[in-house]
């Protein structure tokens, strides 16, 4: 059998179990009293140390191994939780992801980090627990409840008695397999025995689908005297003979078991319970259906207009219409994943950061199911992490300046997310200290960025955008922002997003993301150059206007066009695809594109209309096509080139322009 | 579990398209079959002649019935690892079959996760 194939399934199952295991590490943080948290970390942790030993991974099971054995003595009330263990078992879950990291970048695991490991079984010590004891033979009272959907139980519970027999000295069975097969049904059953491997029973128990519960209780030291007759001896007679087992006189009283025998039983539950039923599907054979599909429409569309001349094909194609129309939403939402997989790490974030900085701070969650293309849910999560990170260090203030505002020494950070339309709207909002729009509009005049009446709040605001603006220290420590927002700006903006600030001095900070609920279809406009077709992405757009040849200036080398007042450098897209002999005709239309953080007016012929349009990826000579996103087909069946507007517009110099605006700017403006 | 190599299993089944599903269940799930036997008489043959990982054992068949042949399979080999099929209503058969030695039993109508996860068991 091939390891290679589960590795995959290996680690993502993992990674699942690992943030179910910190999910519910934070609950417990908050109430460590709270039985069902312990017992879903346990069950997590046992899951991953099952599956890495099974994958012969010896570190991460050993890892695995330490938390469990901790969380064990836990479980039977004789450890406590506290902060410094909560603390340890993060530690853990933070090497086995780093040994998981280490797997899939180079197939193997890593040296584990010791000091970690050290940790627990410091506890361990501390608390009187010796290793060494679990693993000296005891007697335990296991008892076993078949699933009540199992088929022949007698059968089945033999079998299990057969197997847990093995693991030890079995001193007696309740029932007896004598009296279960009388009975014709057994629904459960109680072992008595000594044994050293509780660990291997609970495994085995654990992973056995027919068990619905089980439980192992400790029932005190192994008996002195040792039976004559060894377990394994017992299960052969017994099946030598058919008898029931022989009733070895306990040594020790069997006491009845506590009622702790639920909550145990509870952990028993299979792992994978909670999950819907779903199957995993290759990203590539998701993007090929849908190429498929946009494929079939293009089809449908040449077959609508063809068809449209005879009457008795319109019900026909009407039908065909409705079912690709279907077909391509269904596979659309196959693509959408739920923002949940982003957001379930930012707790844990939250919470490590938030103790670095000695702030507390509380993260209140919504709208995790929205959906999102997986290209964009890819994407999202690190300039969502920046924002956090960023209202936490610079947001929220330390307690004691809390105090002093009056507001409760607990900070608070709202992530919402919803859908509005055919965008999804993702809110970072806390309720700290806000941006001090004065002193943003200050350092943002006097780096020209905007004129110094400027008085539209949202406008001055969203100056902390711009690139190099928060890297100076002085508006960092008093604007209350940290660094790199223009790269969260930047980021956003390449998924075709936009991101807006608004703040309230003293009352807290708001970031509003917009997102395109996907990248594989687009809003396009569809643009005339000489006599060639061209996509701009709708997105890099603020607007369009009909210009005429002699409204344009030359300023040096650079062509410009005054737009309500402002310098506007504009080229032509003939220029910029090499069309040669390009004669501009009378009337130009001109499509103001975002570049960046500048406007650039890009010249065409004509406009020729705004439509949907899914984006082929065009997968040979990448770096002739770097001034492109893709193709499109349009319904007739002719393929346009998508215009990736930044790596389009990147060579140009238009940084002389900028300066050249500046003192553009000051003069009085020409309307 | 030992992953450097498939399991081989000997499939006993009187019915063709019962081995067939195992046959199946087993190939998708990376265990060799490496023999199949139609009748008692021909399954101890082809033990012998295989000595598999694994023997999947119809309890009725005509001719030898199951549990007899699971017996004179572990004369033969007492480390031999046999998993019965069964169909409901054949419980004391099955006890039979366990007391005799069987490794395991799968139920009629087949699950295939089930009847995966109990091989693997029985290789345990």
């Amino acid at each position: 059998m091939d390891q290679k194939t589960y590795l995959p399934v290996f680690i993502e199952e993992t990674k699942e179990n690992i943030q179910l295991m910190s999910e519910n590490l934070l609950l417990l943080e908050q109430h460590p009293d709270n039985l069902d948290a312990i017992n879903t970390v346990f069950r997590a942790i046992h899951t991953i140390k099952g599956m890495s030993a099974t994958m012969g991974y010896e570190k991460i099971s050993q890892i695995a191994h330490e938390a469990e054995n901790y969380l064990d003595w836990v479980r039977d009330g004789k450890a406590i939780v506290d902060e410094q263990v909560i603390n340890a078992l993060f530690e853990l879950a933070d090497e086995i992801e780093e040994q998981l990291n280490s797997l899939s970048a180079t197939g193997e695991t890593k040296e584990t980090d010791s000091r970690r490991l050290a940790v627990l079984s410091r506890f361990r010590q501390d608390n009187g627990f010796d290793e060494e004891e679990e693993l000296k033979p005891a007697l335990y009272s296991i008892r076993v409840t078949l699933d009540p959907d199992c088929m022949l139980k007698v059968a089945r519970m033999l079998t299990i008695y057969k197997q847990v027999g093995t693991y030890g000295e079995v001193q007696q069975v309740v029932p007896t397999v004598a009296e279960m097969v009388d009975a014709q049904t057994a629904d459960n059953m109680e072992c008595t025995m000594v044994t050293d491997k509780t660990n291997a029973i609970r495994h085995f128990l654990a992973t056995h689908g027919d068990v619905a519960e089980f439980s192992i209780d400790r029932k005190g030291p192994a008996p002195s005297v040792s039976h004559e007759v060894d377990a394994g001896q017992q299960v052969a007679e017994a099946a030598d003979s058919a008898e029931p087992v022989e009733q070895v006189e306990p040594v020790q009283q069997v006491q009845q078991a506590e009622p702790q025998h639920n909550a145990q039983a509870n952990a028993a539950e299979s792992p994978t319970a909670r999950h819907s039923p779903s199957i995993r599907i290759d990203t590539e054979k998701l993007d090929r259906l849908l190429n498929l599909v946009s494929e079939l429409v293009i089809n449908k569309t040449s077959i609508q207009q063809q068809a449209s001349d005879v009457p008795e094909m319109s019900e026909g194609v009407e039908h065909l219409n409705r079912l690709t129309a279907d077909l391509q939403e269904t596979v659309m939402q196959m693509r959408m994943i739920p923002l949940e997989t982003v957001f379930n790490r930012f707790p844990r974030m939250v919470r490590d950061t938030a103790r670095s900085l000695s702030k507390s701070v509380a993260l209140e969650v919504s709208g995790a199911a929205t959906e999102l293309d997986r290209t964009i849910i890819d994407d999202i999560a690190d300039p969502l992490v920046h924002l956090l990170r960023n209202a936490i260090d610079h947001g929220i203030e330390p307690a004691d300046r809390r105090e002093q505002a009056g507001k409760p020494e607990t900070g608070v950070i709202k992530l919402q997310a919803y859908q509005t339309g055919n965008r999804v709207i993702i809110e970072v909002a806390d309720d700290g200290a806000g941006i001090d729009a004065e002193l943003v509009k200050r350092h943002a005049v006097a780096r020209g960025l905007i004129a110094a009446d400027e008085q539209d709040r949202r406008t001055i605001l969203n100056c902390i955008f711009s690139t190099g603006f928060s890297t100076t220290g002085q508006v960092t420590d008093l604007s209350g922002r940290g660094v790199g927002l223009d790269v969260v700006k930047s980021s956003i903006e390449n998924l075709g997003g936009e991101v807006e600030v608004n703040s309230t001095l003293g009352k807290g900070t708001l970031f509003r993301i917009s997102l395109p609920l996907t990248l594989a279809i687009i809003q396009g406009m569809l643009v005339q150059c000489s006599e060639d077709l061209f996509v701009i992405p709708v997105s890099y757009i603020l607007e369009t206007e009909i210009i005429y040849p002699e409204e344009i200036k030359m300023v040096g080398q650079q062509r410009i066009y005054m737009l309500r007042g402002k310098v506007l450098p504009i080229v032509y897209l003939a220029e910029l695809m090499g069309v040669e002999d390009y004669t501009p005709p009378e009337e130009l239309s001109m499509v103001v594109a975002r570049h960046g953080e500048r406007q650039v007016g890009l010249l065409v012929d004509d406009l020729i209309s705004q439509q949907e349009i899914v984006i082929k990826n065009v997968a040979w000579g990448q770096e002739l096509f770097r001034d492109f996103l893709g193709t499109t087909i349009l319904g007739d069946g002719s393929v346009v080139l998508i215009i990736d507007v930044n790596n389009l517009l990147a060579p140009l110099k238009i940084k002389e322009v900028d300066k050249l605006g500046q003192s553009v700017r000051s003069l009085p403006a020409r309307q | 579990m030992d992953y450097s190599r498939k399991k081989r299993v000997l499939v006993v089944d009187d019915a063709a398209f019962m081995r067939m599903m195992i046959r199946d269940i087993l190939k998708k799930n990376n265990f060799e079959v490496v023999g199949e036997a139609a009748n008692g008489q021909e399954a101890i043959a082809k033990y012998e002649e295989l000595r598999p990982d694994l023997v999947t054992l119809d309890i009725t068949m005509p001719g030898l019935d199951g549990v007899t042949v699971l017996r004179k399979i572990r004369e033969r080999d007492p480390s031999a690892r046999i998993v019965m099929c069964s169909a409901m209503g054949q419980q004391a058969m099955v006890v039979e079959a366990i007391q005799g030695g069987a490794k395991d039993f799968i139920n009629k109508p087949f699950n295939p996760q089930k009847v995966v996860d109990t091989l693997r068991r029985a290789l345990q």
